[in-house]
């Protein structure tokens, strides 16, 4: 099972894409912040993994949208309205960005929105904004036009 | 009596002690506290010893326990069945029921030695078998023993039971008299002494006197009364004191001051002298009875009486009063006057019959006969006065008769009645006159009290109704009026009765003959001289002829009206009938029905439609004509009903014809009314359109298969958005991982590549972005297809500044400007138009001149139609004209139209990216919106873009 190193600044991806998965642990390694990073990959997983130890959650979910076995939005919506897991800061990574989509995610409670770059550089870089952000603004959404994350 | 044996010197005392000293000698005193009566002390002895010699009742207590002895006399106070014998007893047990009273006064005597004395005291005790009140007179005293010292009580008694209740009984009968006078129904009052002070009066006298009892009780009458003093009652009541007369006076009015004023009384009232036992007189009773009211009573009668006489002389009448024993005659001044004498002349009763008419002397004597019997005298007759005239007079009298009912006298009034005799011969004379007039003339005449009851009919009315008056008058003149008109009669009459207005009624009468004839009655009040109503006359006039003339002329009317209302009404079915039958009757079946849907007629186009021949159908019901589908849904009824209710039914149908063939029929019921609107029947038009039908089913074919198709459409539709929803997501996937791969090798393994290597990684690189924004363009386009219209009001310059946003990099990278001026709310599709103005602004600073700063403005405003020279606006229409304009490369006019086709580039893709999407994108969105979109341009000089689009209400 997957494990989260106390010490560490603790992420949770959520991707069914294994390509995706490696471009994300490529870019972390690349980032100058200690974190250490597990993943599941269908939403199910990731329930399952939160919920069996809520006491120590990842600092930071990242959230692909297209899931088997349970949407991404369907899990937010729920860890939203977990007594236990509402407070966990929740960044979606997804393909494509649909603007109602985006709408409907920062009302579900969201706190950043990445749009998968195509060029590395920009996803170390848009990676790298997620988590200063989310990590030393310690705020649960920022206003909804700094919503979605530019590289 | 036995005498007691006394053998003992010692017992003397008891010798001659009669039965009560034998019961002291017979008593056994062995065991009593005294001892042996041999051993008594001499004082007791002695005391005994005078106690039972005297014969005055006595009693002793002695001793201790007060031994009690009586002697004889005392000893029927004890009565029969009581206390007796009591010798010997002790005192308490013997007067136990008084001992609280006399127990604590024989203590007294015994201690004090002072005498105890009553008088009448009431003093109950048991005897004759009961408690009885007994008063006594009596005396406690001590009785002494030889050493000087109180040992006993005597008492002498008299009982004065009898004296007691005979005096009280005298109090009481002085009560009762006192009472009496108290309440005798006369005023009595008793004054004592020459002062004539008041001992008494009684309540009638205190209210004769005005007076309350204090005021007047024990002082001088005449100083509680000073008012009687100046009325001679002082010396009244000095005469009666001094010389013992009685005086009475009847109706002696007195004046007194009573209920606040001075009044004046009538009294009946006597002074009596009152006598000592000495038979001195020493005061006066007075008995009166106040008579006010009946002397006010018999003055009013005099003063009628008065009255009556002045009466009398009014009236001009003579008296007289006639003994009817003896005939003797008494007789008034005025009397005489009228028999022509003066007063002086003496008369008696057969002197006045000597004048009287030899004709009338028969009516006075019938006359006075009858008085005898009924007590009242009346007659007129003539007499003959000396002067030779005649005269009438009126004689009146009552009889008076004795206990015996014998007729004793009489008195009575004569008056002259010459003139009210000649008066109403007058009257009479004309009211014949009148009477003539009125049974002469030809109408009815007749009167009527105020009450409306008709008291006087002329001739004419008996002549016509055959009636007499005695008919009319028990039948009452109701009964000629014909019944029909009898209520209304009533009622007018009573109307003009109660108001007093003229009555004016046509009503009939019946003829003797019985046969009725109009009448016009009228009458009219007559008022006396204060206006109120006396009587009424009225007239009945036959009006028979000009009733009869009048209803003849009405009849006539009424024929003509009637012929006139035929003729119309024939006029008018012929003409429906007429247009019904001529119209279009070739093509058309024309058919009239009756209420019940029979038909009733039948044309030449009802039989070529139907196939039925005239005499085939008439008489059948023209449900035969629908299918067996229509009847059962009772289709038929329900179109007449319709028709019924709206005047026509209108439908379209199948139907039958004779051989059972169907054909497709228009069909227009109307109902037909007579004059008082009701339904009468139908008229039924029918038109075969089969062929017509024929043609719309082959319509409809064509339009279902339409439809088809357009769903089919709809669905590729679909399928292609779905496509590019498609293209969008899982294309852009492997696209972007490839761009990712290949920006991973040229940051990764960059030292391994050669130069020609990175270079061709990069132009992969970006064959792949431009993949992506194809893809990314199509998808946009696609969506400006979506069916969801989500309409919104919403301000330009809000889109714009969202996009700028959008843009920000860009525009800071280009250093351009842009400049919005004016701006509109629209009623839009707000991501579409943000698409719009990304496409726009995008495309401006794409084609930006290199070295100049791009300046970018855009304008809206409301505009009508006709201001703008475009063929494809209405002039009338509200437009927001939006313009976008910069100073760009521009491009060549000829290309106005093109740039907006899709796929159309104006430059090399080395020159200028794009994928020639965005500008048709926007026409798309223009297009979404009802609106037109033009382009304008210039090499070198900039492009303008102007987008109208129509303002829609709400």
């Amino acid at each position: 099972m997957l494990e989260i190193p106390a010490n560490r600044y603790s992420i949770l991806l959520a991707d069914d894409d294994l390509d995706d998965c490696m471009f994300f642990k490529d870019a972390l390694q690349e980032l100058p912040i200690a974190t250490s990073l597990a993943v599941v990959n269908n939403g199910v997983d990731l329930m399952n993994f939160l919920k069996r130890d809520p006491i120590h959650l990842p600092h930071q979910l990242f959230l692909d949208l297209n899931m088997p076995l349970k949407k991404g939005i369907e899990c937010l919506s729920e860890i939203k309205h977990h007594e236990n897991l509402k407070e966990l800061p929740v960044i979606i990574y997804s393909t494509s960005l649909n603007q109602e989509v985006v709408e409907l995610l920062y009302k579900n409670g969201a706190q950043y929105y990445i749009k998968k770059p195509a060029d590395f550089k920009d996803l170390k870089s848009v990676i790298n904004k997620a988590l200063l952000l989310s990590k030393w603004e310690e705020i649960i959404q920022p206003p909804k036009e700094e919503f979605v994350i530019q590289p | 009596m036995m005498k007691p044996n006394v053998h003992n010197n010692n017992l003397r005392f008891l010798s001659g002690g009669g039965e009560t000293g034998e019961l002291i000698l017979n008593n056994d005193w062995t065991n009593s506290p005294l001892g042996n009566i041999e051993t008594w002390p001499e004082s007791l002895c002695t005391t005994l010893g005078i106690m039972l010699h005297s014969a005055f009742p006595m009693f002793l207590f002695w001793g201790e326990d007060l031994t009690c002895f009586y002697n004889d006399a005392f000893r029927p106070s004890l009565g029969i069945n009581g206390k007796h014998p009591a010798i010997g007893k002790k005192g308490e047990e013997v007067w136990a029921e008084i001992w609280d009273f006399i127990g604590p006064m024989i203590n007294g005597v015994m201690t004090t030695a002072n005498p105890v004395w009553f008088e009448d005291q009431l003093v109950p005790f048991y005897r004759n078998g009961k408690i009885e009140d007994i008063y006594w007179t009596f005396s406690y005293s001590a009785a002494y023993n030889s050493d000087g010292k109180a040992n006993g009580v005597v008492v002498t008694c008299t009982e004065t039971t009898k004296t007691v209740l005979t005096k009280k009984k005298l109090e009481e009968s002085e009560r009762n008299l006192r009472s009496m006078i108290k309440q005798a129904p006369v005023s009595i009052g008793i004054f004592r002494g020459k002062d004539y002070i008041t001992e008494m009066a009684n309540a009638r006298a205190l209210e004769l006197w005005g007076r309350k009892e204090e005021d007047v009780l024990n002082k001088p009458i005449l100083e509680a009364i000073p008012e009687l003093k100046e009325q001679g009652i002082k010396e009244l009541l000095d005469d009666v004191y001094k010389n013992g007369r009685m005086f009475s006076a009847p109706e002696l009015p007195v004046q007194i001051f009573r209920n606040g004023k001075m009044e004046k009384a009538y009294i009946n009232f006597t002074y009596e002298p009152m006598y000592d036992p000495e038979g001195n007189i020493d005061g006066i009773m007075t008995v009166g009875t106040e008579v006010t009211d009946q002397v006010a009573a018999h003055k009013k009668v005099e003063k009628n009486e008065e009255k009556l006489n002045v009466v009398i002389d009014a009236s001009e009448l003579g008296t007289f009063e006639l003994d009817l024993t003896s005939d003797a005659l008494v007789c008034s001044k005025r009397f005489k006057e009228i028999f022509g004498y003066d007063n002086a002349k003496e008369v008696n009763h057969t002197f006045f019959l000597s004048h009287l008419l030899p004709d009338d002397i028969a009516v006075r004597d019938k006359a006075f006969l009858n008085a005898l019997k009924t007590g009242i005298l009346a007659y007129q007759s003539r007499i003959r006065i000396d002067n030779n005239s005649i005269r009438w007079i009126e004689v009146k009298g009552k009889i008076f008769y004795d206990e015996d009912r014998k007729p004793t006298w009489m008195i009575g009034t004569c008056g002259d009645i010459t003139l009210e005799k000649q008066n109403r011969r007058d009257l009479e004379e004309s009211e014949k006159k009148f009477r003539l007039l009125a049974d002469s003339m030809p109408q009815h005449i007749w009167t009527a009290d105020t009450s409306g009851n008709l008291n006087y009919f002329n001739q004419s009315v008996f002549d016509y109704s055959g009636l007499t008056l005695q008919q009319i008058n028990e039948g009452g003149w109701i009964q000629i009026v014909h019944p029909d008109d009898k209520e209304k009669n009533i009622a007018a009459w009573l109307e003009s009765i109660h108001t007093g207005k003229d009555f004016l009624f046509e009503h009939r009468f019946r003829k003797y003959d019985g046969t009725y004839r109009w009448q016009l009655s009228r009458a009219l009040s007559q008022k006396d001289e204060q206006g109120n109503i006396d009587m009424w006359v009225g007239t009945s006039t036959d009006i028979q002829e000009q009733k009869d003339f009048a209803s003849e002329l009405e009849k006539q009317v009424g024929e003509r009206t009637a012929e006139l209302i035929k003729v119309n009404k024939t006029l008018k079915e012929s003409e429906e009938r007429y247009h019904l039958m001529v119209a279009e009757v070739q093509d058309y079946a024309i058919l009239y029905l009756d209420r019940q849907g029979i038909v009733q007629n039948w044309n030449i186009g009802a039989e070529k439609i139907k196939g039925y021949k005239a005499e085939e159908i008439i008489g059948k019901s023209f449900s035969n004509f629908y299918t067996d589908a229509d009847r059962k849904n009772q289709l038929p009824q329900k179109l007449l009903k319709l028709a019924e209710q709206n005047a026509r039914a209108v439908q379209e149908g199948w139907r039958v014809k004779k051989d059972g063939s169907l054909f497709w029929a228009s069909v227009v019921i109307t109902a037909v009314h007579n004059n008082a609107n009701e339904v009468i029947g139908f008229s039924k038009v029918t038109h075969d359109l089969t062929y017509k039908k024929e043609a719309d089913d082959i319509l409809m074919e064509k339009k279902i298969e339409l439809e088809q198709k357009n769903s089919e459409l709809e669905k590729m539709n679909k399928e292609l958005q779905s496509f590019a929803y498609i293209s969008s997501h899982d294309l852009q996937e492997p696209l972007r991982k490839i761009q990712t791969f290949a920006s991973r090798i040229i940051e990764k393994e960059k030292d391994n590549l050669s130069e020609s290597g990175i270079d061709l990684f990069s132009r992969m690189q970006r064959s792949a972005e431009r993949m992506q924004a194809l893809i990314d363009d199509l998808l946009a386009y696609s969506r400006t297809h979506t069916l969801e219209r989500d309409f919104e009001k919403v301000n330009m310059n809000d889109i714009i500044q969202k996009v700028i946003l959008d843009l920000k990099e860009e525009i800071q990278q280009k250093d351009a400007t842009i400049h919005t001026k004016k701006t509109c709310e629209l009623n839009i599709i707000p991501f579409q138009f943000q698409q719009l103005f990304y496409n726009l602004i995008s495309n401006s600073l794409k084609f930006s001149k290199p070295g100049i700063t791009l300046i970018l403005t855009i304008n809206s405003e409301y505009e009508k139609g006709e201001n703008f020279k475009n063929e494809g606006l209405i002039d009338e229409l509200n437009y927001c004209h939006i313009s976008v304009e910069d100073n760009g490369i521009g491009f060549e006019p000829q290309y106005a139209q093109r740039i907006f086709e899709l796929f159309q580039r104006l430059h090399g893709k080395e020159q200028y990216a794009g994928t020639g999407i965005g500008l048709a994108i926007v026409k798309k969105i223009v297009d979404n919106h009802d609106g037109i979109i033009t382009a304008s341009g210039e090499p070198g000089k900039g492009a303008r873009f102007d987008i109208f689009i129509p303002v829609m209400k709400g």
